[in-house]
């Protein structure tokens, strides 16, 4: 592959099987510089290995990733952070000296590494543990003490490989705070997930795999009005009059109210139900992200 | 800072601090000591308390002789007998031993002798006690019965009691070991012990820091740890940096054990640990590690669980035990085609090979042999321990079959 004029990070066209089963099939995609990115995707469908080639932990059988133009030939540590999905620690050695040694392996001189580290346990309120075993940090601590581990040399490119899974809701703010301030800051992130609502937060263009493929891939404005499906909900002051389903496929009811997607355009639809019956309230709602993700996992997009 | 040197100093950090490390490097130092003390202790006749006897002898001549030879030779510090004793004498035999007997089982004295008719020509003697462990003072005795008999025999030839005086005496013997054109005394003690603690102090450094790692890399593996440092540095580094942090691990354990050794050795009055031998000890130790390091590398890094390796270690563990088991062989026999074959089979080479150097001059081509060898194969299972350790490292969830491991080591 030529060097690429992209200044991000350009996924292409890459292959890797385990003993005979395709783990990833020719996929590619593009994470612009400073973006914020969101791979989706089932469990298996070959997220994780994307990620751990892209930070060079297994090799390819094909294909090929580059940033900045250039491929990615050796560990490119300094400029890249990264949290696994499979979390662990150190469980027998203390916080601070753990973060500081993973901060050192990152490139950082102790001093550097130890003034972070410092920084960062403030921020996430673990200074009193600074001290202490990890082991004897709570489940959620342990993760706040990784995803220190992820980010404090500040790299260039961020990738989190379901980051949100196993924290509180306190704690996924803070985590959602400083992935913002990361970006704003100028990195690049790389999210994997499967909470659908923080990567539609979270991220301006996404990817999504199945079975080791892509399915979509775009910017999240792109995706959505390609795939979203306009959705009424409409609710009528008495019983759901008969030829509603002449305006709204498949609707779905319940009391007086009726759900569906639009058949026509929105005036004539609303005009047409109010002709049915007296409308009391009419909703009309874009696709979620989720439910375009589980079309398209199911097989339903075109 | 290079990251291999990082991981290095880290593990080398988190293990010297480790309770277990320091228990561990306690226990060995006790043990050396213990093999040096304990055998004095018991060997010590200082603590011999003597019993309470009955001679049984017909004739009570050889009962007399035998009870002032003893009283000549075993007293307390305040000169009291050790060996009082009540002497049975009559006509007939069966009643003084039946005697003897009910004597023993009342708890009046402690043994009996019996000075069979036949004593002077055949030197027929019983002993019968109720306390099988007073061997020393059942030395003592025999010696006293010996003395007696032999002296009776030569009078009865007319030899002159001067030279029965001389005779009786030990000889001088002075024991040199040749090492090139010095000659040194040979402690017995020294020149057994010294080989058994260099085998003993390396079987335990190997296979404290090779365990260590093996269990580092399982823990590291099982707990996920090693994705994110995966994702800091290359296998490579990181394998590197374990097997030379713990080999400084056990490096230090060594040095430790070595210090005690020569300083339990001064103690003694020995030189346990010479420099010359220490020298070779430490090359055999080094190379020895890194061959072992490697395979246990290799091993932890295709299981997830300790228990689980523990049972492919087992039977590693097997075979450095033989030098262990046969270190008397060896000692005695350093030059038998066995040994000398055995030495150039890595496994066993340092164990062997450390040894050999201790108790005889091996031909200079044997000692760079036996080390090229080892150092020609530890670098092969170094170059397979980087391959199955970058392959297996994580593969999770599925048991590796051993020829598929074959299939990476070719591949690699």
């Amino acid at each position: 592959m030529p060097p690429s004029d992209s200044q991000g990070l350009d996924i292409s066209r890459l292959v890797k099987n385990f003993n005979g089963l395709v783990a990833v099939d020719d996929v590619s995609f593009k994470v612009a510089p400073g973006a914020s990115f969101g791979l989706l995707g089932p469990n298996g469908a070959g997220k994780t290995t994307i990620i751990r080639i892209v930070m060079g932990i297994l090799g390819a059988d094909n294909g090929e990733v580059q940033y900045q133009g250039q491929p990615i030939t050796r560990l490119e540590s300094r400029r890249f952070g990264y949290l696994p999905e499979e979390r662990g620690l150190y469980q027998k050695t203390r916080l601070r000296e753990t973060l500081v040694y993973l901060a050192r392996l990152k490139g950082l001189t102790f001093s550097e590494a130890a003034g972070r580290v410092d920084a960062y346990l403030e921020r996430f309120e673990l200074q009193d543990y600074a001290q202490k075993n990890i082991q004897t940090l709570s489940k959620g601590n342990q993760q706040k003490a990784q995803f220190i581990a992820a980010i404090v040399h500040e790299p260039e490119v961020v990738i989190l490989d379901e980051p949100f899974v196993g924290l509180d809701p306190v704690n996924q703010i803070v985590l959602k705070e400083i992935i913002t301030e990361l970006q704003a800051g100028g990195a690049t992130i790389l999210l994997s997930s499967h909470q659908m609502e923080q990567v539609e937060r979270l991220c301006q263009a996404i990817c999504l795999i199945d079975r080791g493929r892509v399915v979509l891939e775009g910017s999240l404005v792109d995706v959505k009005g390609a795939h979203s499906e306009q959705r009424v909900e409409v609710t009528f002051d008495r019983s759901i009059p008969e030829g509603v389903d002449r305006w709204l496929a498949a609707p779905e009811t319940r009391d007086s109210t009726v759900a569906g997607e639009l058949k026509r355009g929105l005036a004539p639809t609303l005009k047409g139900l109010m002709d049915l019956g007296r409308v009391l309230e009419f909703k009309v709602r874009e696709s979620t992200l989720e439910e375009i993700f589980i079309k398209a996992v199911k097989g339903g997009l075109e | 800072m290079n990251a291999a040197w990082l991981v290095a100093r880290w593990e080398y950090t988190i293990r010297i601090r480790s309770k277990f490390f320091l228990i561990s490097t306690l226990l060995m130092p006790l043990l050396i000591v213990g093999m040096m003390y304990l055998p004095m202790l018991l060997i010590d006749e200082s603590d011999v308390r003597g019993l309470e006897l009955a001679i049984v002898d017909a004739s009570g001549e050889w009962a007399g002789q035998i009870g002032q030879l003893l009283d000549e030779r075993h007293n307390t510090s305040d000169g009291i007998p050790l060996y009082p004793r009540w002497i049975l004498q009559s006509e007939s035999r069966h009643g003084q031993r039946a005697e003897a007997i009910a004597l023993l089982e009342a708890g009046v004295i402690e043994a009996y002798l019996v000075i069979e008719p036949e004593f002077i020509t055949k030197g027929e003697v019983s002993y019968v006690t109720r306390d099988q462990g007073r061997v020393f003072e059942q030395e003592q005795l025999r010696r006293a019965v010996q003395s007696v008999w032999t002296q009776a025999a030569f009078q009865s030839h007319r030899v002159d009691p001067e030279l029965l005086a001389t005779l009786n005496q030990d000889i001088a013997w002075t024991s040199y070991a040749s090492k090139g054109k010095s000659l040194s005394a040979i402690d017995e003690m020294q020149a057994f012990m010294t080989p058994i603690i260099y085998v003993m102090i390396l079987f335990f450094a190997v296979f404290f820091s090779s365990q260590i790692l093996m269990r580092s890399i399982i823990t590291e593996r099982g707990s996920r740890v090693v994705e994110m440092l995966l994702s800091s540095i290359t296998s490579r580094d990181l394998m590197t940096g374990k097997i030379l942090g713990l080999g400084l691990v056990g490096l230090t354990q060594i040095a430790i054990y070595l210090l005690v050794a020569s300083l339990a050795g001064v103690g003694r009055g020995v030189e346990l640990i010479s420099a010359g031998g220490a020298g070779y000890f430490i090359l055999y130790a080094i190379l020895g590690y890194f061959f072992y390091a490697a395979i246990y590398a290799s091993v932890g890094s295709l299981f997830e669980t300790e228990q689980e390796a523990q049972q492919v270690v087992g039977l590693l563990s097997l075979i450095p035990i033989l030098p262990l088991v046969f270190s008397s062989y060896v000692i005695i026999h350093p030059e038998a085609l066995v040994v000398r074959i055995a030495s150039f089979f890595p496994p066993l080479t340092p164990f062997l090979m450390i040894i050999r150097l201790e108790v005889t001059k091996v031909p200079w081509w044997e000692v760079a042999g036996t080390a090229l060898v080892l150092a020609l194969f530890t670098l092969l299972m170094m170059r397979w321990a980087g391959v199955i350790f970058r392959t297996a490292i994580l593969l999770y969830g599925k048991r590796i079959t051993l020829p598929e491991i074959v299939r990476w080591v070719k591949v690699g």
